[in-house]
């Protein structure tokens, strides 16, 4: 389990101090930004999961800018606005950059954390997903997002064993747990991506990494942790071509 | 003098021609003898040319070739009617008029010795009394004119013996002729009486030309008898008779002017008719042009009418706004004179005790005053969000975007804020919510809504009373938060005037009626959000307020 690499682009010392305590109390990593020149170097040498952006940096909305440079060279990294400016004119500019979530200060801490929440659903296109229970997880091609009390936390997809359709969306099946992510098989495999995790039925994924016996006379798999797994006739040639230790 | 009537040969030949036209029945042929017989003789000609290349009949070929010879004769083409004469077989039944047109020809031409031969022969083809008279005359003329006068006496006086008394211009100009003669011959004896004889006939007779010819001769006559007196009473006779023929050609002159004058009097009418036609067709076009001038001039006015009328309609839409506007901003301006001063001017004695109290080193009292100091702004602050809520709201500028959203972590969030302030009077908050509702709901919106409500809650609950927040889903189509305090209650009166605020508009409230601003954008704001605001309150023993908001359709 990782913590969240979150940026703070904040230039009131003592609001960026407050705020990144409150943050770390809730098992997130935070680097600290005050202008946009130096977010924007942080933005490019390290891996950040949510931005949070003040708009009003140093009498200026750097803020708003900053977020049409990102947009502008396509780094999909989330992005919301924590900032005190409510007026139409701010908010709707603010909008044409497409925040994930535009929240205004004096801030609710519960708030805030449930909008980091809905940064990452939306980053990811599984909404409703775990703002609304614990029991969902939101999946990235490396990482999977999960709950852990109030703050999110991601594991690497390695961790995962393997996945299990359940009516619309799927399970996943982890050393940690069972996490549900609202999104179809189809949308699954093609989020991860990953050669690691190979169709063997209809309904089941699995990570070659955890198979620890294959029975093809008995379409049966075998995992590490002693799960088994179908194996259906369909996927078994695919599976052989694909994996030459079982020639 | 020269005769040439014909009109006894004429009755002959055209009975002659009549019966030729019946017997043959020659359209051709009948035509060109309907012109001869008119005096038509330019067609006559024309046509016999035509009727000659149809005809076979020598008897049709002669008579044509006559009837062409003729009318050449009379349009002066005397070789051509030579000619055709030539070409007429010798027929007897024209010798006679083919030998009196040579004549005439040859006279006409000044040949005399031809025409005196073609004559002669004629009169030996015996010619009834008309023609030989004609005969004589010309013969006499052609003698005078080669100065014969004997033999002209003779002519003249044959043609005398034959004129009936009757022919008085034949016999007038006939006497005239044969006094020339005698005068030439200078036989004034004889002469003299003939020229008066001739004066005198003339002067009862209607002919100018014959007078005149009288008159000027008796002039001659008597200045060559030096008898001038007479001489010059018959020169201004003869000067008379000329004057009337000056006058008749004058007249017929001046009518050929008049013509002309009318002729180019019509001309200039044309002419002014066809200006008049100009200028109207100028008048037609400059009206058309006017027309349509008027037209556009008239699209004009329509469309600055109309345009006008819109802005007139967008000027009184603008000043409903800005009444409405109007009547928000002083509504808001009563909030602040009525809600605002007070809290502030309570701050500021809480303040003023602070100071007191740290002057006299209470500092039990200290921890309760700044408590209360805090209270108190803390509700002004939220006082002051409604404010700019509410007036961002009436001018739609509060973003709203309807999204769908896990209810339990907003309802928590709301309920966070106020669990210092709930520990601070002792109050249960407590909550109860069911994790799995998703509505359908503008989270902004929603979140003032919520504070609004907790607030008097919490305001209108007394110390270690209860207050319980609870979602649930009602129905497929709504969930429920519900919010349930101990706390005082609300009045009957003041919870229907809180109802009305449903569908009431902001001119209608009445101030002084003591319903917030708070219920009143929570009204607006879970309207707007497409729920509902239930209240149910009972006098000491509590309020339960239902906001029910739509579910999400997944």
């Amino acid at each position: 389990m990782k913590k969240l690499q979150l940026l703070l682009l904040e230039d009131s010392e003592e609001e960026a101090l407050e705020l990144s305590s409150f943050l770390e109390d809730n098992d997130y990593e935070i680097s600290l930004a005050k202008n946009d020149v130096e977010a924007e170097k942080l933005i490019r040498n390290r891996f950040f999961d949510v931005i949070i952006l003040d708009i009003m940096i140093n009498g200026k909305p750097d803020g708003i800018s900053l977020a049409h440079r990102l947009n502008k060279e396509g780094i999909n990294v989330p992005f919301l606005f924590l900032t005190s400016m409510q007026g139409r004119e701010i908010f709707d500019e603010a909008k044409l950059t497409n925040p994930l979530v535009y929240l205004l200060k004096p801030y609710n801490k519960l708030e805030l954390l449930f909008s980091l929440e809905l940064a990452i659903e939306s980053c990811y296109q599984q909404s409703n997903s775990i703002s609304l229970t614990s029991d969902n997880a939101v999946l990235s091609p490396a990482f999977l997002f999960i709950k852990k009390k109030r703050s999110v936390v991601k594991v690497d997809v390695s961790s995962i064993n393997y996945v299990e359709v359940k009516e619309k969306y799927c399970s996943l099946i982890c050393d940690s747990g069972n996490y549900l992510i609202k999104l179809s098989l189809t949308k699954l495999k093609d989020m991860l991506s990953n050669p690691d995790f190979k169709q063997v039925h209809r309904n089941y994924l699995v990570n070659v990494k955890r198979i620890k016996e294959i029975y093809f006379e008995d379409n049966l798999i075998v995992l590490d942790s002693g799960e088994k797994i179908l194996f259906s006739e369909r996927y078994k040639n695919a599976f052989i071509k694909d994996n030459t230790i079982f020639r | 003098m020269f005769q040439t009537g014909l009109p006894e040969k004429n009755k002959t030949f055209i009975g002659r021609g009549n019966s030729i036209c019946e017997k043959y029945k020659n359209k051709a042929f009948c035509k060109a003898l309907d012109f001869y017989k008119s005096k038509e003789y330019d067609s006559c000609y024309a046509y016999s040319a035509k009727v000659l290349l149809q005809v076979k009949s020598k008897e049709e070929l002669d008579y044509v070739k006559f009837m062409q010879a003729y009318s050449a004769y009379k349009k002066g083409l005397y070789k051509k009617t030579l000619q055709n004469l030539n070409l007429i077989a010798d027929n007897k039944d024209y010798t006679l008029e083919k030998q009196i047109l040579r004549g005439n020809i040859y006279l006409k031409l000044k040949k005399y010795d031809e025409s005196i031969f073609f004559y002669q022969k004629a009169l030996d083809e015996k010619p009834e009394t008309l023609r030989k008279k004609n005969i004589y005359h010309n013969l006499g003329i052609n003698f005078l004119q080669k100065k014969d006068f004997f033999k002209a006496n003779e002519y003249f006086n044959k043609e005398l013996d034959l004129i009936q008394a009757i022919d008085t211009a034949a016999l007038i100009s006939a006497k005239m002729d044969l006094a020339n003669v005698y005068y030439n011959q200078y036989l004034d004896d004889k002469a003299i009486p003939l020229f008066k004889e001739a004066y005198d006939l003339s002067k009862f007779y209607s002919d100018i030309r014959l007078k005149q010819n009288s008159a000027r001769n008796m002039a001659v006559v008597e200045k060559n008898r030096k008898n001038y007196q007479k001489s010059i009473e018959y020169y201004m006779e003869y000067g008379n008779w000329k004057d009337s023929i000056w006058n008749r050609d004058k007249i017929w002159e001046l009518t050929e002017k008049d013509k002309q004058l009318a002729v180019a009097q019509k001309q200039q009418e044309i002419v002014l008719q066809e200006e008049e036609l100009k200028r109207q067709a100028l008048v037609q076009k400059s009206l058309v042009v006017g027309a349509s001038g008027l037209l556009v001039f008239l699209g004009f006015l329509g469309y600055f009418y109309r345009e006008l009328k819109s802005k007139n309609k967008f000027i009184t839409q603008q000043k409903e706004e800005l009444n409405v506007a109007n009547k928000t901003k002083d509504y808001l301006f009563s909030v602040v004179s009525h809600d605002l001063r007070s809290p502030i001017n309570t701050i500021k004695r809480q303040h003023e005790k602070l100071k007191l109290q740290l002057k006299n080193k209470e500092y039990d009292a200290v921890s309760e005053t700044t408590n209360n100091a805090i209270a108190l702004t803390e509700s002004t602050s939220h006082l002051l969000n409604n404010v700019l809520h509410w007036s961002l709201e009436q001018n739609n500028q509060l973003s709203f975007k309807a999204e769908e959203y896990p209810l339990k972590p907003l309802v928590e969030q709301a309920v966070y804020n106020f669990e210092e302030i709930a520990e601070a009077k002792n109050i249960a908050l407590t909550t109860n919510l069911e994790a799995t509702i998703l509505v359908k709901a503008d989270k902004e919106s929603l979140k003032i809504v919520l504070r609004n409500l907790l607030d008097n809650a919490l305001k209108y609950t007394g110390e270690n009373g209860k207050i319980e927040v609870k979602t649930y889903k009602d129905s497929e189509e709504f969930s429920t938060i519900e919010i349930k305090d101990t706390g005082f209650g609300i009045s009957e009166e003041k919870l229907a005037k809180i109802k009305e605020l449903e569908d009431l508009s902001i001119d209608k409230i009445n101030r002084s009626e003591g319903v917030g601003l708070g219920m009143l954008l929570c009204q607006t704001l879970i309207k707007k959000n497409n729920g509902k605001l239930l209240i149910d309150s009972e006098l000491n023993v509590g309020t339960t307020i239902r906001i029910l908001l739509p579910n999400a359709s997944a």
